[in-house]
């Protein structure tokens, strides 16, 4: 499509305090179409939505699906009624975008598709880059579901209250699913972990 | 507490979602059983290795292509406003085809025909079945009815042809600028499902199955054309 350079058209400029803008506020000034606002909300929850994609559907398709979730986050503002926080509903696009991609990525390697071997390239390591690489690893070899909530609870942090808004189930589906999963991970990393050392132990 | 109970309750005991009671009698099974304290080490390993995993960083240009996107989707919406007159001029037009009712009229007919050609009466049930037809197989000569009836028949799947050909024209347009705010890789399944369809269309036969053909196809543009209706409010 022959389109021009599109960030350079012309858009409302509302006098914006960059920094200190609640969710109201940078939801209605996005709707707008305000150019500092979208890009505010975009550095805002970037992180969090990408290492979302990035640990749900592995890094070849993480930049697609962040780029899907934002395009939908902005795309489907006008449509959002406040009855989630804003943030929740934006991690809900983001993991029904990465689970939606992650049913494809399954469906195409029942096809037989090879250049889904690929798992989990890993990032540099901060303390134990072998540790990192076998979770990564043995995170690419879980059902999608338990990734997801595995993801949102173990490495991002959140709450299971959080959790369970996130992914529209009860608080106890939620303990549940992460329970199945961190069992789960512990048979796929068996010796593995056994073998590590506590963070902060003595050296060997 | 035995070990099974331990490894149900070891997440939430490390989660520190137990109360004391619980809490305690777990910490008292752990001082006890080296098997389960094994457990509860690896949970812990688990739990801080996920913790440290190191981040995924978001590549310094995903902003740009996002801000492409939208302005993508933006000229298609412009685009979308000003044929959405057209479109729905266009359903209008379309909901009257008559080719289901026509067909089975004609294929009745047809049956009519070849029964009263080999000098049989028509039984009851086929007579009630294609009423519709009964003037035309009335006529006199028998082997005219026919003809015509076939006729009608190549006619009405012409029309019907030439009419879905209309409908999937105007629908490509609007369906390919939907598709022109699509990652490229959700761009190429559109064109892959696409041609699919077409090509069913061309190898189908003339009727019935050439007329489900059309409709996934038409159906499929259609979806496409209106954008995907994903619920972007509380639910998913
Ligand atoms: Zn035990």
């Amino acid at each position: 499509m022959a389109s021009t350079a599109v960030s350079d058209i012309p858009r409302p400029r509302a006098d914006l305090a960059a920094a200190a803008m609640d969710d109201a506020t940078l939801i209605a000034a996005c709707r707008r179409g305000d150019a500092r606002a979208m890009e505010l909300l975009y550095h805002q929850y970037k992180r969090r939505v990408f290492g979302l994609c990035h640990r749900i559907v592995g890094p070849v398709d993480a930049e697609e699906v962040a780029q899907e979730v934002f395009v939908r986050v902005f795309r489907g503002l006008a449509g959002f009624r406040g009855d989630a926080q804003l943030g929740t509903w934006i991690y809900r696009l983001a993991v029904n975008c990465a689970l939606t991609q992650a049913g494809k990525q399954r469906r195409r390697q029942e096809v037989g598709d090879d250049h889904l071997e690929e798992v989990a390239a890993p990032p540099v390591a901060s303390r134990d880059p072998r540790l990192s690489r076998r979770v990564e690893a043995a995170m690419a070899e879980l059902p999608a579901g338990y990734r997801a909530i595995l993801v949102l609870h173990d490495v991002e942090g959140l709450s299971h209250e959080e959790c369970a808004a996130i992914m529209d189930c009860r608080v106890g589906t939620s303990k549940s699913q992460l329970h199945k999963a961190r069992m789960r991970m512990r048979e796929l990393l068996g010796p593995a972990l056994a073998a590590e050392r506590l963070p902060g132990g003595e050296a060997p | 507490m035995n070990c099974r109970q331990l490894a149900e309750q070891v997440d939430a005991y490390l989660d520190g979602d137990l109360d004391e009671v619980g809490a305690s009698a777990c910490r008292g099974h752990l001082r006890t059983c080296a098997a389960c304290r094994d457990l509860a080490d690896q949970q812990t390993r688990l739990r801080a290795a996920l913790a440290e995993l190191p981040p995924a960083e978001p590549p310094a240009h995903l902003w740009a292509a996002i801000d492409a996107r939208l302005g993508a989707a933006e000229i298609a919406d412009s685009r979308r406003g000003a044929l959405a007159t057209g479109w729905s001029r266009l359903v209008a037009w379309l909901r009257p085809v008559a080719w289901p009712v026509a067909m089975v009229g004609s294929a009745g007919a047809i049956a009519l025909a070849v029964v009263q050609l080999r000098g049989a009466a028509p039984s009851q049930p086929l007579a009630l079945r294609a009423p519709v037809v009964a003037p035309a197989a009335a006529a006199p000569p028998v082997r005219l009815a026919l003809r015509d009836a076939l006729d009608e028949r190549a006619d009405l799947e012409r029309e019907a042809d030439g009419r879905f050909r209309q409908v999937v024209s105007e629908l490509l347009p609007l369906a390919r600028a939907e598709v022109a705010t699509w990652a490229p890789r959700r761009a190429q399944a559109f064109a892959h499902d696409l041609e699919r369809r077409e090509q069913a269309v061309l190898v189908a036969s003339p009727g019935h199955v050439r007329e489900r053909a059309w409709h996934d196809l038409t159906s499929y543009l259609e979806r496409v054309a209106l954008g995907e209706q994903v619920a972007m409010g509380g639910g998913r």
